[in-house]
């Protein structure tokens, strides 16, 4: 990365607005802009409603683009269409959260594996059967389980099937929605380093979109962390989460539960020294978090606070980020200290 | 593993596709069919021949159905009279099926106006009496039968619609339907490959459902003399003539009239079969609707996915386990059965000890199969145990043995359980409901499914509050006001009147704890109950746990997360395909951990993770299913430090120290590796 | 509630229309001229012409509708062409003895459905299958077969009831009961069979939902569980299955009133078929979705009673 490269995918200023039936229309994505580099791993947290699925949607183009702008591989595929997608498509990958849902039951793994080179790729029977062999061996399985049904696996072994599927084209990007959180934790460590050895092999791009953030923080080399459709930290993995400048991204880290019981408690003071129960929901033009911050002041309520420069090194959308910033040192400083 | 489990499950997938019955109602449908169709040739009459000899003719040799009035064949008639029934049938089948299909999977499919307008005329078309159009159409086009039925067709098809809308929007939702559409396919081929298949079943119920109806209103013309005239034969018209010599005799009106109901039986019967074969499939888990399965991952891996036998044992004894008196097993699947003694089982209950489980095992009732094995724990007073394991491993189930409600066709075939001194293998149903609520009480994961949709917060509260004591209605009120401010729900009277589809995850799941807390429990069991929740929600409901064991309140906290384990637990229990590897203090499960699948999940968990973006020390294999589990260590297969005595036979859970027990001859290695990978 | 009335209502008001349009459509597309129908084929051009006149149907056929329409909303729905009584009044003699019958066939549906269901829901699967098959069987027996058996049994075999006929209630009450039974039971039976599949069903998927075991677990009576819980939990649906099985009875009845010879709503419209006879069919087409606008508003109210979902948004 000695030159500046152009994004891979640069999505700008994305809006997303859903309306239901005799509903006012529902902002699940507002003014979100991501990028991610040829060759790296970004990641989205939040927790349900902060609108991370719905960005990777909006890219693959299944939800309604308010505003906003998605570039990819140079391409302006906002409002793209059905085969200007049908191009993209082959660069452009997805691996959803749910290995249930995710492969059709009635269909073989071979047929499900086979599906985008009949789209995309004028191929013999049997240059289409290599490449799905190739490719389920790439992934882990034995080449017989193309003959078989998804019923016939376990969660697991699907997802590696999912995944399977999302590189038969060998995409330069690939959004991985939630793809480890249905799994169990031994399964999940294998099919996250599987995720890491194909990139290395293949050299793909992740857009890794999870509520989990000790996942996240494995598999990312940066972090966008959304809540109600807005960025409010944004940075190098190790900058958001060793300094987390912004209140919201702080409370996410200290509420997720380290497994070793004396650390886990310590922590456990910190949220409670934190803690602020939540309030009415405030104007539009607060900042989405005020009316849980526990450093709200007035300011907070009238003005959506820009994404800008932390003292922390990363952006954080917070009047009072660098305050923030600080208390936080000062309080894991104190947790280390106690560890010692 | 997929090779192992394969060969069973194809089989009982393609038993499971027609019963006896629905291929006796197919056969009956093809005979009727046939019949009709070859009458010149099969027909042993010609319809309208008279033989006034032979009027009002019985069974017979030459005449198998007998005769009417005028001497003519019935059974010849009934064949040449199917050809105008099964016809008109037809007939609106057709319409019905083209019209339906293509307006409700288009509209279910593409959405929008036309999904708008369908729904709007499949409304009006279900309060349209169908009976009054079809006469109207009579009335001008007379005894002209074809064109009534070309219109009960139409006026059947927006009913098919909306059907086919529905089934097709569930199927949309599928992430299968996202995958092919970001590959780029078609929205042609995509109806083509990946919907219609899925709805077929859904619509051949509704199209036998139909197909009766049509067959209904055919004859019911025919019989009131609005449709096909006579002399030509039809079913309908054959009962009303012989309805009309009633008096003379009775046996003329049969043969027809149970060749209508044979006929709308059978095509009932076949829309069953679908209907079988459809929750069937369901059961398999496959074609579950999405949110249930989402919402229900971590458990239902448990219950449905890992264990398809138990899947289809819940579907057949449904009800049975539940509801019948639960008479105490004799204890012969026990320890002995499994060929091991534990020492844990040996160690006696303990003074003060309020919950005591000694070789608990629980069963598959139809394949016998164990999915839990020989547990033993103890709970104290004021203590939180953790039960800590993957999907699969029996947690949820040893949870639900002790309150006495596993799934139907699973049941606790071993073992013991002692509460506050009483066996609880022992008590019948009635005694049982005594316990729950007032003595054990239990949350579960899915806080809003778990409340009755139909009831606010305030009465499901209440109800509770005066189940298990003798107050008045108004004071179960305010005791539930105080249960709900107890939970820290803010505005706790607005969110009383509420139902629970009104309220946040985290808030139902504190009306579930309040509810459970009604009955002032000494035992809590929380089966999961934050992994349905954000993480930042998951702590406060974890706060308000552990702040209810200040009031002396045991827990039992069941979960797959250890950090969840690691916030909230005294001691914990670690299983593994269904048996107790290790337990201990929580300290010593976190950090002197002796068994190597605790090892190897802290060690497989990205938390822990040496650097970033490197190979995490994953643990090989997946859980094996249940009746899958080997005879030895049901770990060994995936263990590293596995030898060949481990399969050999069954390990026992021993004390590696003082409340230290582990299932495993291999602890000093673990203990040794664990050194060297905290170092 | 007041929300599911008025949706209910906005569908009403088209189908109404729906209902009155399609009925005076098929009046254009008659074959042949009603005039000929009353008069005869013999009738002389002059005398058609005239009753054509008389009948105003040298009328364009928009205006023929306005006729109708306008004189329908003041209850005037014209006269038969036959027998030239006024519709309405025929109408007004036969809407008691449908209305009875649809009452009855509901009623028995339902007290014998319901308990039905429940039982079978909470025994053992073999049972279940008794109910399920017996409710297939019932859903099969056209109503003229079964009314015919019922006769057979009833009245030519065992002689307690009368095998034909209506007996009004002012007349005699003894004798008017014993006239209902058969038909009610012929329509009734029927419905019974299918109310307790459908409630049986509903049962045990309310049964087997994690809510109920939370109930249990938190030691409410068995009484409690099934009958207050489940029960109402799955009413709903056996709710929207008995608006359709009353739309279902207008075949029943029109198929019953004729095998049993009553002169109901339904076999004046079977008459006025075979007779071409369009205004009273046009009446008894209006009459019919009267009664199924107002049974699915009651069947919405309460469903809407009994959801909460329904009831709040």
């Amino acid at each position: 990365m000695s030159q500046p490269t152009q994004p891979l995918l640069d999505i700008k200023n994305l809006s997303v607005h859903y309306r239901g039936v005799g509903r006012r229309p529902f902002k699940a994505v507002d003014d979100v802009s991501v990028q991610v580099n040829p060759g790296e791993t970004v990641g989205l947290v939040g927790e349900s409603g902060s609108g991370k699925t719905t960005v990777g949607n909006a890219a693959l183009g299944l939800a309604p683009i308010a505003a906003g702008q998605i570039i990819f591989d140079g391409q302006d595929i906002t409002h793209a269409s059905h085969k200007q997608r049908r191009a993209v498509s082959a660069d452009l990958q997805v691996v959803f959260q749910d290995p249930y849902s995710s492969l059709n039951p009635s269909r073989t793994v071979f047929q499900t594996l086979v599906e985008p080179l009949l789209v995309h790729r004028k191929l013999t029977r049997k240059e289409s059967a290599d490449q799905v062999a190739a490719m389920l061996e790439k992934v882990g399985l034995a080449k017989s389980a193309g003959a078989r049904y998804p019923h016939h696996f376990s969660g697991g072994q699907r997802q590696r099937i999912a995944i399977a599927r999302a590189l038969m084209l060998s995409p330069k990007l690939v959004i991985c929605d939630e793809a480890v959180s249905a799994l169990d934790l031994s399964v999940q460590a294998q099919v996250l380093n599987l995720l890491l050895s194909l990139q290395q092999d293949l050299g793909v791009s992740y857009l890794f979109i999870s509520h989990d953030l000790s996942v996240v923080n494995h598999m990312c080399e940066r972090l966008v962390v959304l809540y109600r459709g807005r960025v409010m930290e944004t940075g190098a993995t190790s900058g958001v989460r060793d300094r987390p400048a912004h209140p919201y991204t702080q409370t996410l880290l200290s509420a997720s539960p380290i497994p070793n019981p004396g650390a886990q408690r310590r922590q456990r003071e910190l949220i409670a020294l934190a803690a602020r129960p939540a309030r009415p929901e405030a104007a539009t033009d607060a900042c989405p978090f005020a009316n849980r911050c526990p450093l709200t002041i007035d300011v907070c309520e009238t003005t959506v606070p820009p994404l800008t420069k932390s003292s922390a090194g990363t952006l954080a959308a917070c009047h009072r980020k660098d305050e923030a910033a600080v208390a936080f040192t000062a309080a894991a400083e104190h947790l280390e200290d106690a560890e010692r | 593993m997929a090779t192992r489990a394969a060969a069973p499950t194809e089989a009982r997938r393609r038993r499971s596709h027609l019963s006896p019955v629905a291929w006796i109602a197919v056969v009956v449908l093809v005979v009727l069919l046939v019949a009709a169709i070859f009458a010149p040739l099969l027909s042993p009459y010609s319809p309208n021949a008279n033989d006034l000899e032979a009027t009002y003719g019985h069974i017979s040799a030459a005449h198998w159905l007998g005769t009417d009035d005028l001497g003519r064949d019935l059974l010849s008639r009934i064949m040449y009279g199917g050809r105008g029934s099964l016809l008109g049938v037809a007939e609106a089948l057709a319409v019905y099926l083209v019209l339906g299909l293509t307006f409700g999977v288009l509209a279910g499919y593409l959405g929008g106006v036309l999904e708008a307008v369908v729904v709007w005329v499949a409304d009006v078309s279900f309060a349209l009496p169908q009976i009054i159009v079809v006469l109207s159409v009579l009335a001008i086009f007379a005894n002209n039968s074809g064109a009534a039925m070309l219109a009960l067709g139409i006026l059947g098809a927006p009913g098919l619609a909306v059907f086919a809308r529905g089934a097709t929007r569930t199927v949309r939702e599928e992430l299968y339907i996202s995958a092919a559409r970001v590959s780029g396919l078609r929205t042609v081929p995509i109806l083509v490959r990946h919907i219609m298949p899925q709805i077929t079943g859904s619509v051949i119920v509704q199209v036998s459902l139909f197909s009766g109806t049509a067959l209904l209103f055919q004859t019911g013309m025919d019989f009131l003399g609005l449709g096909t005239q006579p002399p030509t034969p039809t079913w309908g018209g054959m009962v009303a003539e012989a309805s009309t010599f009633m008096g003379r005799d009775i046996w003329m009106v049969m043969p027809s009239g149970i060749v209508i109901v044979l006929a709308i039986v059978a095509f009932g019967l076949v829309g069953d079969a679908a209907q079988d074969v459809l929750s069937a499939a369901k059961g398999q888990g496959p074609t579950r609707t999405p949110a249930s399965r989402i919402a229900t991952t971590s458990q239902a891996t448990e219950v449905v996915d890992r264990d398809e036998t138990l899947a289809e044992v819940s579907d057949t004894a449904r009800l049975e386990a539940s509801r019948e008196p639960r008479t105490p097993l004799a204890h012969v699947r026990g320890a002995e059965a499994n060929g091991v003694r534990d020492a844990r089982s040996d160690v006696p209950r303990g003074d003060g000890v309020l919950l005591s489980v000694r070789n608990l095992t629980v069963a598959v009732e139809s394949s016998g199969a164990s999915i839990v094995q020989n547990v033993s724990f103890d709970l104290r007073p004021g203590q939180c145990l953790g039960i800590v394991g993957e999907s699969g491993c029996g947690k949820t189930m040893t949870a639900l043995s002790l309150i006495g409600l596993l799934p139907d066709g699973v049941s606790a075939t071993g073992g013991s359980l002692t509460f506050r001194g009483e066996d609880l293998r022992a008590m019948d149903e009635k005694q049982y409901r005594r316990v729950r609520g007032s003595g054990i009480a239990m949350i579960s994961q899915e806080p809003i499914s778990s409340l009755d949709p139909s009831f606010t917060v305030m009465d499901q509260i209440a109800e509770v509050v005066r189940r298990h004591s003798d107050m008045s209605r108004q004071s179960a009120r305010a005791e539930a006001m105080t249960l709900l401010e107890q939970v820290r729900i803010p505005n706790a009277d607005t969110v009383a009147k509420r139902y629970p589809h009104q309220l946040s995850g985290g808030m139902a799941q504190r009306v579930s704890i309040a509810a459970a807390l009604a009955g002032n429990p000494a035992v809590l069991i929380a089966d999961e109950p934050t992994t349905a929740l954000d993480v930042t929600v998951q702590a406060e409901i974890l706060q308000l746990l552990r702040s209810l064991r200040e009031t002396g309140l045991a827990m039992i906290l069941v979960s797959h997360d250890w950090g969840v384990i690691a916030d909230s637990c005294d001691a914990a229990v670690v299983m593994y395909a269904g048996q107790v590897v290790e337990e201990a203090a929580i300290a010593n499960v976190f950090e002197h951990y002796r068994h190597p699948y605790s090892y190897g999940l802290m060690e497989s968990n990205p938390q822990f993770a040496t650097a970033p973006r490197t190979p995490l020390p994953a643990v090989p294999g997946t859980v094996p299913p249940v009746g899958e589990w080997p005879v030895g260590c049901h770990f060994a297969a995936r263990c590293q430090f596995a030898s060949s005595e481990c399969s050999a036979a069954p390990i026992a859970l021993d004390q590696v120290e003082r409340d230290h027990w582990a299932r495993c001859i291999h602890t000093d290695q673990v203990a040794n590796s664990a050194k060297v990978g905290v170092a | 509630m007041l929300h599911a009335l008025i949706r209910r209502l906005l569908i009403s008001i088209p189908v109404l229309f729906a209902v009155s349009i399609l009925t005076f459509l098929l009046t254009a597309l008659t074959p042949g001229n009603p005039a000929y129908t009353i008069l005869g084929y013999q009738a002389t051009p002059e005398s058609v012409a005239a009753l054509d006149k008389s009948l105003g149907l040298n009328k364009p056929i928009l205006v023929q509708y306005w006729d109708w329409l306008t004189k329908a909303v003041h209850g005037n729905l014209g006269s038969s062409l036959f027998t030239n009584q006024s519709v309405t009044s025929l109408l007004w003699s036969s809407i008691p003895i449908t209305v009875t019958l649809i009452a009855g066939a509901v009623l028995v549906a339902t007290v014998v459905g319901v308990p039905l269901g429940v039982v079978s829901a909470r025994r053992a699967r073999s049972n279940g299958q008794v109910v399920d098959a017996v409710s297939l069987v019932g859903f099969a027996v056209p109503p003229f077969f079964l009314g015919l058996l019922f006769a057979l049994v009833f009245a030519n075999e065992l002689n307690i009831l009368p095998a034909s006929g209506w007996i009004p209630p002012h007349q005699s009450v003894t004798g008017w009961l014993r006239s209902i039974v058969m038909p009610i039971l012929t329509l009734g039976v029927p419905g019974a069979a299918i109310v307790a599949r459908q409630t049986r069903q509903g049962m045990i998927e309310t049964l087997s939902k994690d809510y109920v075991r939370s109930l249990r677990g938190r030691g409410l009576s068995e009484v409690s569980v099934v009958y207050k819980h489940g029960l109402r939990n799955s009413l709903g649906n056996v709710l929207t299955l008995l608006g359709l099985y009353v739309v279902g009875l207008l075949l029943g009845t029109t198929l019953v009133e004729t095998v049993f010879a009553i002169q109901g709503l339904g076999s004046l419209a079977v008459q006025a078929t075979g007779q071409h006879d369009l205004p009273v069919l046009e009446g008894v087409a209006v009459i019919f979705t009267i009664i199924v606008i107002i049974v699915f508003a009651i069947v919405d109210v309460l469903r809407a009673s009994l959801n909460p979902k329904l009831r709040t948004r």
